[in-house]
């Protein structure tokens, strides 16, 4: 499947409201000045790579937490709604995934997931946007979830924060280092896996990448 | 598990606590997307440390940096990020909202984990180079202003990315799984409009205001929106409106305008 170029289209979208400004601002004789803030591209999943990091992470396991770090996850879990949502991308759009990750959830019994959700490669979305999307345009790019926090926290929270700073989260930077690690040392080990990766991401940017940045943008200090 | 992998893995192990301290400082700095100016500069000390060709400022950006090892293809990359948000700042493993610094920032979105789990991923695959021979070469790369700024999307003007075999990263969640599927394109924009100011009762005929310009160009976008791509969004804050004076003609005004692009994934 060859996917559509986005951002061109989001880049077209931009010059379409750049003649309303320019409109608005012959209507009232007055005069404005467009100032772009910032910009990034959506993300291009690559199967293979997930397929080399889902190996990597099946055979490494998952971070193990003490009573202790489980208390404090519980205790945590208890002050956001939402504790009991059914984690995952995949669970969201497989029912059998979804099932899945149900029962390891109870098995689980705690707000950390410690538990690895079976690979999931259909159509996913995720809300937001990350300029890793960008970097997904230009090369095969894969990434991984690890638990850093209980069950549903929300993001952008002051229980993130809280947790970020505990040894669950030292525990999951870890892990994260040796699945990607492993990873790594595979597609050096094995071009065949590059080469699968690079034919897929070939074809999946076919469309080619429209850098949304502008040639004389700098990057800009949000407010 | 063949034994140079399995001792690259060991290494990992027996630098945690390292990455836990990077971690930890990262977290304490708290610094806003592109003023990371003393997370960039713990990582560039740690990574020359360990043995990294290091180069701060790539792609013109001061607080981003690279950090390679290795030689020859193929080259993979890893990507750290190290922002954190405003209003955020927070006790660290409390149960309670308490304010660590009144008005600061916190890693509200792991990226000290972030950063920090990346690193060590470049410090395993770099034991296990050395310990190989194998030919290839690892490169992490410090990527500032997630939150704010795109960063990797200025460094991917620069093509920077198109010299990788391949770049993984990872995020911190509440679950353990590989990560697939799309998320939004996004632009963001803002229109400053400049008119005159005049006593909106006495000389209005003399004034030009701003903030009807800001007002039409809202209009004109409204009506935009029933002719564009179905899952194309424009989004807009006005964050000037003129100030605070009805009688004076809005001398200026500004729209900050968000097109989050159409995506081909849809949640069913």
């Amino acid at each position: 499947m060859v996917r559509s170029n986005h951002v061109a289209e989001a880049v077209a979208l931009q010059a379409r409201v750049d003649d309303i400004a320019r409109g608005a601002a012959l209507m009232t004789e007055t005069t404005y000045k467009k100032q772009f803030i910032d910009a990034l591209a959506d993300t291009v999943p690559n199967h293979a790579l997930e397929t080399v990091l889902y190996r990597n992470f099946e055979a490494l396991g998952v971070p193990a937490h003490t009573a202790d770090e489980h208390a404090y996850a519980n205790a945590l879990a208890a002050t956001y709604p939402g504790s009991d949502a059914l984690p995952g991308i995949g669970a969201g759009y497989d029912a059998a995934i979804a099932e899945t990750v149900r029962s390891l959830r109870a098995a689980a019994g705690g707000a950390m997931n410690d538990f690895l959700v079976p690979l999931y490669q259909g159509e996913a979305f995720q809300p937001g946007s990350t300029d890793v999307g960008d970097v997904s345009w230009q090369c095969p790019t894969g990434q991984i979830h690890v638990a850093s926090w209980p069950n549903g926290c929300p993001g952008h929270s002051w229980q993130n924060v809280s947790c970020d700073r505990t040894e669950i989260g030292h525990k999951a930077a870890v892990h994260a280092g040796k699945v990607l690690a492993g990873a790594v040392i595979d597609l050096l080990e094995d071009p065949a896996l590059l080469a699968a990766a690079r034919a897929e991401f070939e074809k999946q940017t076919a469309a080619g990448y429209t850098c949304p940045i502008p040639p004389d943008a700098v990057p800009v200090v949000p407010d | 598990m063949n034994q140079n992998k399995q001792a690259a893995l060991a290494a990992v192990e027996k630098k945690a606590p390292l990455v836990a301290d990077v971690a930890d400082s990262v977290w304490e700095y708290a610094e806003l997307s592109l003023q990371e100016e003393r997370s960039c500069a713990k990582y560039c000390a740690v990574l020359a440390q360990e043995g990294f060709t290091v180069e701060k400022g790539i792609c013109g950006i001061p607080t981003a940096f690279s950090a390679a090892y290795g030689s020859g293809r193929p080259v993979i990359g890893l990507l750290a990020e190290y922002d954190a948000l405003s209003g955020l700042s927070q006790k660290a493993e409390s149960l309670t909202r308490e304010e660590r610094i009144p008005g600061g920032c916190g890693h509200g979105c792991g990226h000290n984990l972030l950063g920090a789990g990346a690193f060590a991923a470049a410090l395993g695959v770099k034991a296990y180079l050395e310990k190989s021979g194998v030919s290839g070469t690892v490169v992490l790369y410090g990527c500032p202003g997630e939150e704010g700024g795109a960063a990797k999307a200025f460094m991917a003007r620069e093509n920077l990315w198109r010299a990788l075999d391949a770049a993984l990263t990872w995020h911190p969640d509440d679950v353990n799984e590989v990560v697939t599927g799309s998320s939004n394109s996004c632009i963001q924009t803002q229109y400053h409009f400049t008119g005159v100011a005049a006593h909106a009762a006495g000389d209005p005929d003399r004034g030009r205001s701003a903030l009807d310009a800001v007002e039409l160009m809202n209009l004109g976008v409204q009506f935009l929106r029933e002719h564009m791509s179905d899952k194309a969004r424009v989004h807009y804050a006005i964050t000037d409106a003129g100030g605070r004076s009805p009688n004076v003609v809005q001398p200026r005004s500004s729209v900050l305008c968000i097109w989050c692009g159409p995506t081909m994934w849809r949640r069913r």
